[in-house]
């Protein structure tokens, strides 16, 4: 009994005397903290700024091609009609804005009894709203046109579209015969000033290098240094405008998740100061010393906002080849897995064997580039593949995520985009 | 000075002054918690200003169950265990299987010291032994809690507790047979 009020009296005797502890820390410390506070705040509001461009961008796109589509044709020189042979009227071509269905047309095409009619044409049509030369095309010509892009993936179409793909080159064409003229059916490859939703699913493989700063200060240095290999999933929407035959921006959503990684991390660490000893990680003035070097086991979450512009350099049939760049507001979060084990080390048996699921979030701004191959495998589906190398540009906050390199991390990916 | 919801609210909406308010209220005592977790002032600084940027930066997300203050120095807490992980400064450094039978003597001793100088023989303990002692003494953390923020089982925080205590009341200890000597050399 005696004992035990000794023991209780020691540990009430040590709480009192620790809380009644105050101790003033030097006047840098808030000057820290407020430099730090101002700077998230600061990047915090960048960051809005940056997403509502986004917003802004894409709907500036959306609405710039939307109001481009509806005045592009010219009304007066296209009462186009196209007839079958029974002259039962199929399909109008109201105002250029065509509403023909993919369908219907393959069905015409496919009887091959095709008939056209031009009615109220009342001078030829000599350029096109961008003040592209038409080439003195005649109103027979333009319904050709029009029953050319019926055949393509996108239903509202305008004037340009189809002198486009008249004059690509590198678009296939399949060709069927009716009265004197030809018809022709073209891909969609090569069009321009085409607004598409698209969807991707994607399978990444990624390699990521990170430098993180760990402590620098009079006393300590630690640095980390991480090599990553994952795989995963990667999930996108954007808007994607065709600005012309090869050039091509695009402005959405994109979400990834890794699964299970393998990253080598090596930490280097040193004290500053020579004298201070029964550490093992003592080193000689600033000379860091090699420390730990061991496996760590991690999942990455991205949700990211890029803004993309892809350049097409050569197209043949329905392959194109083209290389992007671009820039993301990228949100992160690192979670530990599972299957996350430390290496038995002797010195610190505290950290061996632990099964502990830290996260880490961070959010940045990054700049990426990559080289990609498309190949359109039909009307409404393309398979992509690439390399893509991206690069952390502004890190947004510094003090949950230290780094003292940009990191950049680069990956390939494949998947299938979809052309609502 | 304001009232603990107004204060937060005002640093949420990014008021410098409520800031500034909030930092001088809570400063001199945290100081003092994360000093008993470190091993000098200027550490102590370090986790003190991270521990503050951490409380401004998580401040929306308090929502008045508890204290302000036991808010805060839970965030203290758990910043100065990440900067000692982070250095890997966990160990069990000294081994001391002795039991003392001077507890009594050592809280008479401390009873007539002062909290400074109390602190430093605490500073003066292995760092995972200080930190075991400060999480169960002070803090009232279980030992089961302790096992799990230092990933350490419950048995060994029970241990590791003991130790440091064993070995906190042989430096009381000692101090005040030095303090005698120094009294008779005097004499």
């Amino acid at each position: 009994m005696k004992e035990q009020n000794a023991e209780n009296n020691f540990e009430k005797v040590l709480a009192q005397k620790a809380n009644g502890f105050r101790m003033n820390p030097s006047e840098k410390v808030w000057e820290n903290v407020q430099a730090q506070i101002s700077k998230e705040r600061k990047r915090r509001v960048a960051a809005w700024w940056f997403s509502l461009t986004l917003v802004l961008l894409a709907g500036g796109i959306f609405y710039f091609v939307l109001n481009n589509h509806n005045t592009t044709p010219d009304k007066k020189n296209q009462q186009v009609a196209v007839l079958p042979e029974k002259n039962k009227p199929v399909v109008s071509s109201d105002a250029g804005v065509s509403t023909t269905s993919t369908d219907v047309v393959d069905n015409t095409l496919k009887s091959n009894e095709l008939k056209t009619e031009v009615a109220d044409v009342t001078e030829p049509s000599s350029t096109n709203n961008l003040g592209m030369v038409d080439g003195g095309m005649d109103a027979e010509k333009e319904t050709q046109n029009n029953l050319m892009m019926s055949s393509g993936p996108v239903k509202n179409y305008s004037k340009d579209l189809m002198v486009d793909s008249m004059t690509n080159e590198n678009a296939t064409s399949t060709t069927t015969p009716h009265n004197s003229e030809d018809v022709t059916v073209h891909h969609h490859i090569g069009f321009y000033h085409r607004l598409s939703v698209v969807g991707q699913i994607a399978p990444l493989v990624s390699f990521r290098t990170l430098h993180s700063a760990g402590f620098n200060d009079s006393l300590v240095k630690i640095r980390n240094q991480n090599d990553q290999v994952f795989m995963g999933m990667s999930y996108a929407a954007a808007l994607r405008y065709d600005l012309s035959k090869t050039i091509t921006l695009s402005a959405g959503i994109s979400y990834a998740r890794t699964g299970e990684g393998i990253s080598v991390s090596k930490t280097y660490s040193g004290y500053n100061d020579s004298t201070i000893s029964g550490n093992p990680f003592v080193a000689t003035d600033s000379l860091l010393q090699y420390g730990t070097d061991y496996l760590i086991v991690n999942r990455y979450n991205y949700l990211e906002f890029p803004v993309d512009m892809e350049v097409t350099f050569k197209s043949y049939k329905t392959n194109e080849f083209s290389f992007n760049v671009g820039a993301a507001y990228e949100m992160l979060k690192q979670v530990q897995s599972p299957f996350y084990t430390m290496p038995s080390d002797p010195q610190f048996p505290a950290f061996n064997n632990t099964s502990e699921s830290e996260t880490l979030r961070n959010q940045n701004i990054k700049i990426f580039g990559g080289l990609n191959y498309r190949n359109e495998i039909s009307n409404h589906f393309i398979f992509t593949g690439g390399i893509q190398l991206n690069m952390m540009l502004l890190n947004l906050f510094p003090s949950s995520y230290p780094l003292n390199e940009k990191p950049y991390w680069g990956g390939i990916k494949g998947g299938l985009i979809y052309h609502f | 000075m304001l009232p603990e919801m107004e204060l937060v609210k005002a640093c949420v909406d990014g008021n410098s002054l409520a800031q500034k308010q909030f930092y001088d209220r809570y400063a001199s005592k945290m100081m003092g918690v994360c000093y008993r977790y470190t091993q000098n002032v200027h550490e102590a600084e370090d986790v003190l200003q991270e521990g503050f940027i951490r409380a401004f930066r998580y401040m929306k997300d308090f929502r008045g169950d508890g204290s302000l203050e036991g808010w805060v120095r839970r965030i203290m807490v758990t910043t100065a265990l990440n900067f000692l992980k982070s250095q890997k400064k966990f160990r069990t450094e000294l081994e001391i299987n002795h039991a003392s039978d001077h507890e009594t003597r050592a809280v008479d001793v401390m009873d007539q010291m002062e909290n400074e100088e109390v602190m430093k023989m605490v500073q003066s303990l292995p760092t995972g032994y200080r930190t075991v002692l400060n999480l169960f003494i002070i803090e009232g953390y279980s030992h089961k809690e302790i096992g799990d923020m230092m990933n350490i089982g419950e048995s060994t925080s029970r241990s590791q507790f003991t130790r440091a205590k064993q070995l906190l009341i042989k430096k009381l200890n000692d101090n005040q047979l030095i303090s005698i000597g120094h009294e008779r050399a005097k004499r």
